[in-house]
């Protein structure tokens, strides 16, 4: 059992970190705007999680202007689809250790 | 000793089965989250009321072309067909600029409202396997038209809006893929009564579209609006 727990990721162990990622491995870009409607979360909470990705490598951030407005938009990094993938199978190998 | 033994393994159980309901929750929220970012979300109930409306306005005026022409007791015979069909064929055309028209604008300003970029990925896709099978049974249609098997144009049509409508339900609200469905249905059955093709016809682009733009806007845009 343990070595199982081992494998998950704490990064993901947020409710709302592993809904970025998840919305990131499905899209190639997230605008800020996008993951603030559909996480349903204020501003200063989401920026919060979004610098914790970023800090670890998982997300990039790139910021650009659209109609002279700043527009912010997230992808993933090779490393953080690792990371992602290795969370998912530890979470699929537990549930299905449990299940047998 | 013994009882020491049991309550740690009965701890263990108890950790076990709890971090289990967890990872279950934790793989329910990935693919909620992977759902709802991939889907094209602005659309908005209001314009599939006034498409409806539209619609039934123009069978209107495709009643009155037709009931200018004095059809036999064979239906409506080719030859005298023809003279009317290009007034049909342009009222049809105008008919589908101003339903694209309206759901466009629509999309759009819900789009602005939730600061949000219109044509995103998720409504790219949703165009394009929308407008994949939907532009193959207009051209299926002229053909018709062309070879005159006239009865037939409004099944047809019926039937390929509501494949359109069950291939792009994948990528956009799943309840469109219900709408789909009952736009084959009464395909399939208008196929039977050719010569009632304009009434089912209008069921299916008028009455039909108005009754889902009532219920998208109650059951899912006020929830929406709410959130």
């Amino acid at each position: 059992m343990k070595e199982y727990l081992e494998d998950i990721n704490k990064a993901f162990e947020s409710k709302v970190r592993l809904g970025i990622m998840s919305m990131l491995m499905v899209n190639d870009e997230v605008d800020f705007n996008t993951f603030k409607e559909i996480l349903g979360l204020t501003d200063g909470n989401l920026a919060s999680h979004l610098k914790t990705l970023e800090g670890l490598g998982y997300i990039e951030v790139k910021k650009r202007f659209v109609e002279r407005k700043p527009r912010t938009t997230y992808s993933r990094t090779r490393g953080g689809e690792q990371a992602f993938k290795e969370h998912l199978q530890a979470l699929e190998s537990f549930i299905k250790q449990a299940t047998d | 000793m013994d009882f020491n033994f049991l309550f740690f393994t009965l701890h263990f159980k108890v950790l076990f089965i709890m971090k289990n309901i967890e990872a279950i929750e934790s793989v329910k929220e990935i693919r909620s989250m992977m759902e709802k970012s991939s889907r094209f979300i602005s659309f908005s109930g209001t314009s599939a009321i006034l498409i409806g409306l539209f619609a039934l306005a123009g069978s209107w005026i495709a009643w009155s072309v037709l009931a200018s022409v004095n059809s036999g007791p064979d239906g409506y015979s080719a030859p005298r067909w023809l003279a009317v069909a290009p007034q049909l064929i342009v009222t049809a055309l105008l008919l589908f600029a101003l339903a694209l028209g309206t759901i466009l604008f629509f999309s759009v300003r819900k789009a602005k409202k939730r600061q949000q970029s219109f044509f995103n990925k998720p409504a790219y896709r949703t165009f394009l396997n929308f407008f994949l099978p939907l532009t193959a049974g207009g051209i299926f249609c002229l053909a018709l038209l062309f070879n005159g098997y006239v009865g037939i144009v409004a099944p047809v049509m019926l039937l390929f809006y509501g494949v359109s409508l069950i291939n792009a339900a994948k990528y956009t609200y799943g309840s469109i893929f219900g709408l789909g469905c009952a736009e084959m249905v009464l395909g399939l059955l208008c196929a039977f009564f050719p010569e009632e093709g304009l009434l089912f016809w209008s069921a299916g682009f008028g009455v039909l579209h108005i009754l889902y733009g009532i219920y998208f806007y109650i059951s899912i845009e006020r929830k929406e609006r709410l959130s």
